[in-house]
């Protein structure tokens, strides 16, 4: 019924997930024999379109730990989160020069989720309140792209919506990648946009003024971004690209209260209030190095974040693509994720802020995370099944923080 | 339109065309790498798809002879005079990006494609029919072995006396990449090259329709007992390319069975038990053609496995004439 707005760290985890799983795999000998021949002087092409359309299916279930009694106001385990997701992408070439593709991811989400954190006067420490009702919605997102091949570019567009009771988005974006010194160097850029409308149900119970939600509020987001991959050699390529996002508009959670102190150290119990803006910075790297002697490939990752809210990141990704004999691919990997505090978080608040500006979402927490996960694939003929499995634990002062498991079941099927 | 009456190619024995009107065709027959040829090219201009042919035809001419072992002052040819000297042959751009593939295409096909097996046709006589005597063969095989080629980006070593490098392996279905590739660059979209049955297409036809290529039969021969145009099957091709590989183009018949052209680099001997041709379908000519020509050195059952590892389209056609065929779109 109310926001699942809470639960964007999840949603982003299942979509890298998906995303990483439907890329479709090529046979070792091809994708050697096809890297040895674009090698050649003259043959290389520009970018080439898909050859046969592919439909993709992916059925995931996020769970969320139960919180621990102990960091609960009341001492009481409280279930959190659970979400469904299915996820349909097809790939349609229309020509050699045109494809299109299309992604529908639909979400159902139950459970409950942190609404605020106080300072639990018997232990000193900081103690969730949640939401009491469970929560209950559903999302549906689409999205479509189109992608014209040129010699030695490609032209993208891209439009989207997302929808849920109380959410509304509409974003779209186009890009370029342009490809130099025969397929060596591709330089990508591109430039997005999202205008989302929020909507949020009222409380069932009464609240203070200063508790009440907003009705009706808008945000927008606008992001530009540059990045490179360069082929070292037949066996390595290395990509990096800054990605530059800027937020205006009412960026709260609406769902979320925080506890302040008034100003003769009464706490109060008041609605959350993010700044308006947020602009924020992402590099990433990527090096791809694949192992002919042991048929694997090895996955590096770096990303690091930046904002105006004082909030920074860091994330290392490893994992190693291992090909097996009777078709099989075994991708193990684990994710390293550290952040620090935006500069107005506090799980509770002794004093009231000058600029007012608060929140206690454990999401702009100071915490440190850590993902296993594998992948399974196994190609059958036309079909490739898909399976993969993945371990999320965080630590942090935030009580909400959050464990999680997901599992993905799906396939892929070339036409 | 234009109708191509005559097969050109020992295995593709036709190339429907369909009508297409405001589109203007210019076609060209050569011989090439000692095949017939045939480019097919549209546009709007008839004297300027005429100039692009010409240039394209000067440019293969000039791959031929760097690709050729017959040139006494060619890449090739001092590598293989080089041959156990003791003095490494310096790398080309070009040479390193073939040497390359020659080992991809060892290691992938786990030794059965080996660029040093050239040295073979010193034994096997084709056009005389005659089999080679065994103990010739054996004495061959020890300079059979690209896992002995010292070679890295700067340069290039056969160790034995007697070793030969030979890119013949995949030359043909290179240069149609790269006709295919030259033409794209020259600004046509609309295209077929087809040199010797291996086929690199550019764009689909004017029409937008893909390209149907008849898979000839490598059985049906004419009067004068040579191959002649009926197709087994047809293919569609909208990208990328076509290779066939078979073993009764060229082959020496005694009474028991016929001895096929392509060798086993670590018997000397044809491989027992094959396909009688092989077509595959990829997004390059040059990786269709080391796919299908792999295909015939092992047995029936191991090649229709290894092509379908890969996951592309493919027609075999058996001893006797049986057609299997998998993903006909491409």
């Amino acid at each position: 019924m109310t926001s699942p707005r809470n639960a964007p760290a999840s949603i982003q985890t299942a979509k890298n997930v998906s995303t990483r799983a439907s890329h479709y795999e090529v046979s070792t000998k091809l994708w050697a024999l096809t890297s040895a021949a674009l090698a050649m002087p003259g043959i290389a092409q520009a970018a080439v379109p898909p050859e046969k359309p592919i439909f993709g299916l992916r059925l995931s279930q996020y769970s969320e730990d139960a919180l621990q009694a102990s960091n609960t106001l009341g001492n009481q385990a409280v279930d959190r989160y659970d979400i469904g997701v299915m996820h349909l992408n097809g790939v349609i070439p229309y020509s050699e020069k045109v494809s299109f593709a299309v992604d529908m991811e639909y979400e159902t989400m139950s459970g409950a989720s942190p609404w605020y954190s106080i300072k639990d006067p018997a232990s000193n420490k900081a103690k969730v309140v949640m939401t009491g009702a469970s929560i209950d919605d559903t999302r549906l997102d689409m999205n479509a792209s189109g992608s014209y091949y040129l010699p030695d570019a490609r032209l993208d567009v891209h439009t989207g919506f997302s929808t849920e009771e109380d959410y509304q988005s509409f974003s779209g974006g186009m890009g370029t990648a342009l490809e130099f010194y025969q397929q060596q160097l591709v330089v990508d850029m591109g430039m997005s946009f999202s205008a989302d409308r929020l909507q949020p149900t009222p409380h069932s119970q009464l609240l203070a003024d200063n508790q009440k939600r907003t009705t009706d509020e808008r945000k927008g987001s606008y992001g530009i971004y540059v990045g490179f991959t360069q082929v070292v050699n037949r066996l390595m390529t290395f990509q990096s690209g800054v990605n530059m996002l800027l937020k205006t508009g009412y960026l709260s959670d609406p769902y979320k209260l925080v506890q302040v102190a008034d100003m003769t150290g009464f706490p109060q119990v008041v609605s959350e209030n993010r700044p308006g803006d947020r602009s924020s910075v992402v590099w990433v790297n990527r090096v791809r190095a694949y192992f002919e002697d042991y048929s694997g490939a090895l996955h590096l990752d770096y990303r690091y974040y930046s904002d105006n809210w004082n909030l920074t990141s860091n994330t290392f990704e490893l994992s190693w693509n291992q090909e097996l004999k009777g078709n099989w691919t075994l991708t193990p990997g684990i994710r390293w994720y550290q952040q620090s505090e935006a500069s107005f978080y506090a799980p509770y608040y002794l004093a009231p802020r000058a600029d007012e500006f608060y929140s206690s979402d454990y999401r702009l927490s100071d915490f440190t995370a850590m993902s296993y996960y594998f992948d399974v694939r196994k190609k059958l003929g036309d079909v490739d099944i898909v399976f993969a499995f993945e371990d999320y634990t965080s630590s942090g002062d935030n009580p909400a923080l959050t464990n999680f498991m997901l599992m993905t079941v799906g396939f892929d099927y070339r036409f | 339109m234009i109708t191509v009456s005559e097969h050109v190619s020992p295995l593709i024995s036709q190339h429907l065309l369909e009508p297409c009107a405001d589109w203007r065709c210019v076609q060209y027959n050569f011989k090439l790498m000692g095949s017939p040829c045939q480019c097919i090219v549209y546009g709007q201009d008839p004297a300027n798809l005429s100039v692009i042919m010409q240039q394209v035809f000067t440019e293969l001419q000039a791959l031929e002879q760097q690709f050729s072992r017959y040139q006494q002052d060619s890449w090739l040819s001092q590598v293989n005079q080089a041959a156990g000297t003791g003095q490494p042959v310096l790398q080309t751009p070009m040479s390193l990006a073939w040497v390359s593939y020659a080992d991809q295409a060892f290691q992938q096909s786990g030794g059965l494609f080996d660029a040093t097996a050239g040295v073979l046709r010193q034994a096997w006589d084709f056009k005389g029919g005659r089999l080679p005597d065994p103990a010739h063969i054996d004495a061959l095989l020890p300079l059979i072995g690209w896992d002995q080629v010292q070679w890295n980006s700067h340069s290039i070593y056969l160790p034995l006396c007697g070793m030969q490098l030979d890119f013949g392996g995949f030359g043909k279905e290179y240069a149609a990449d790269y006709a295919a590739a030259r033409f794209r660059a020259l600004g046509v979209d609309h295209g077929l090259v087809d040199l010797g049955g291996d086929l690199a297409v550019i764009g689909l036809q004017p029409n937008q329709q893909p390209w149907k290529v008849g898979v000839r039969d490598p059985f049906f021969r004419n009067s004068q007992s040579r191959p002649s145009g009926r197709a087994v099957c047809q293919l569609t091709l909208s990208q990328g390319g076509l290779a066939t590989s078979g073993m009764y183009e060229r082959c020496i018949r005694t009474d028991l069975k016929c001895y096929g052209h392509i060798l086993q680099p670590r018997t000397g001997w044809p491989a027992e038990d094959t396909w009688a041709s092989v077509t595959v379908l990829a997004s390059q000519c040059i990786v269709a053609g080391t796919l299908s020509t792999v295909s015939l050195l092992q047995s029936a059952a191991d090649a229709r496995h290894w092509l379908q590892e890969t996951g592309l389209s493919y027609v075999l056609v058996d001893a006797q004439g049986r057609v299997e065929t998998a993903q006909l779109n491409f």
